[in-house]
């Protein structure tokens, strides 16, 4: 066998200018592999599809937002009330967690007052509850609405104490 | 990293890979084909179009053959390809008694410098066989695959082109 140093001329073999001009053509022609992005053929249609998607997925979340204020809006005064109620409680109890976890008087009972004015609270949210299940939600049976208002004023009340007399922290 | 590992990469798609095996096999498919024409250009452009059917067809490359052996087909499929394109392609010939013809290694250096003008004169597929078996090392096998003939037809030419080199070197001897 003849090697091929020795059988080939010099100007023969591949210079390194050439060999880089072939690949970067050969390179221009065959698919890397790219994100999946760069896969998509017109990606200006992409663009404008992505854009339209944006603003149907805003006009909706719109559209259903005004319905939800709408239908809130129709609901009766006794309803509404109920959940101004609710709300108030609810981010109260949010932005003051300690008034949620308090110990009851059973497992802490030197600690007095404070300790009593949760079991109340205790107490008053597992009435209100039981009534709120019983008048499902949107049951506008005077009596019990006027209840429910009762015992949201109550619990306020001793959580307005509560924080007048300095036994929550904020 | 072996090139069985580029190449399955190379399959995958990866265009590291393949510039990996680039890098191995463009020299010598460059200058194997080379062999066939004067104009650069044409064969930067097959050696081009072979790499870029390599790529295009890996997944069929089942490996059974050296990839090497593989490029060069496609390399040799491209120059055919322009070559029936141009109609100037010779036709082979292989009419001519054969008998092996033995290497005398005393002669070998001075055989070599005045081949290169002789195999020029010879048609293109014993150029080719004489080439890719003597010089690039290919086995018939190989050979018979790469120029589509079969692979008795591959020694058989071989044997026939070395013996029209012996016959002009003898002739060149009793001239001098």
């Amino acid at each position: 066998m003849i090697r091929p140093d020795e059988f080939y001329k010099p100007d023969e073999h591949l210079d390194r200018p050439t060999k880089r001009r072939i690949w970067i053509s050969i390179q221009k022609r065959i698919p890397a592999k790219r994100p999946l992005l760069f896969f998509i053929n017109d990606r200006r249609s992409f663009a404008y599809g992505m854009a339209a998607t944006v603003l149907v997925y805003l006009a909706s979340v719109g559209a259903i937002t005004v319905a939800r204020r709408t239908i809130e809006n129709a609901q009766p005064t006794a309803i509404q009330v109920d959940k101004a109620y609710q709300t108030a409680i609810s981010e109260f109890e949010r932005f003051v967690p300690s008034v949620a976890s308090a110990p009851s008087y059973n497992q802490i009972p030197k600690q007095g007052e404070l300790v009593a004015r949760n079991d109340q609270l205790r107490m008053l949210d597992e009435a209100i509850v039981a009534l709120r299940n019983e008048t499902n939600g949107n049951d506008v049976s005077p009596m019990k609405r006027s209840r429910l208002r009762q015992l949201y004023s109550m619990k306020l009340h001793i959580l307005q104490q509560m924080i007048e007399q300095g036994e929550i922290e904020l | 990293m072996t090139e069985e590992l580029w190449l399955a990469q190379a399959k995958e798609g990866n265009q590291r890979a393949f510039k990996a095996l680039y890098e191995i096999h463009a020299t010598p498919l460059y200058r194997f084909l080379r062999q066939f024409t004067s104009d650069t250009e044409e064969v930067e452009e097959w050696t081009q179009r072979a790499f870029i059917k390599a790529f295009e067809h890996l997944a069929s490359f089942d490996g059974r053959s050296r990839f090497s052996s593989w490029l060069f087909k496609l390399g040799l499929n491209e120059m055919r390809m322009d070559r029936r394109r141009d109609s100037i392609v010779p036709m082979v010939s292989i009419d001519d008694g054969a008998s092996p013809v033995d290497n005398d290694k005393s002669e070998q250096l001075e055989w070599r410098a005045t081949m290169r003008a002789w195999l020029e004169e010879l048609d293109e597929t014993k150029r080719m066989v004489f080439l890719l078996y003597e010089v690039e090392g290919y086995s018939h096998a190989e050979i018979a695959s790469m120029l589509e003939i079969g692979e008795s037809t591959s020694r058989t030419i071989l044997t026939r082109t070395k013996q029209l080199l012996r016959v002009r070197w003898k002739k060149e001897e009793n001239a001098r």
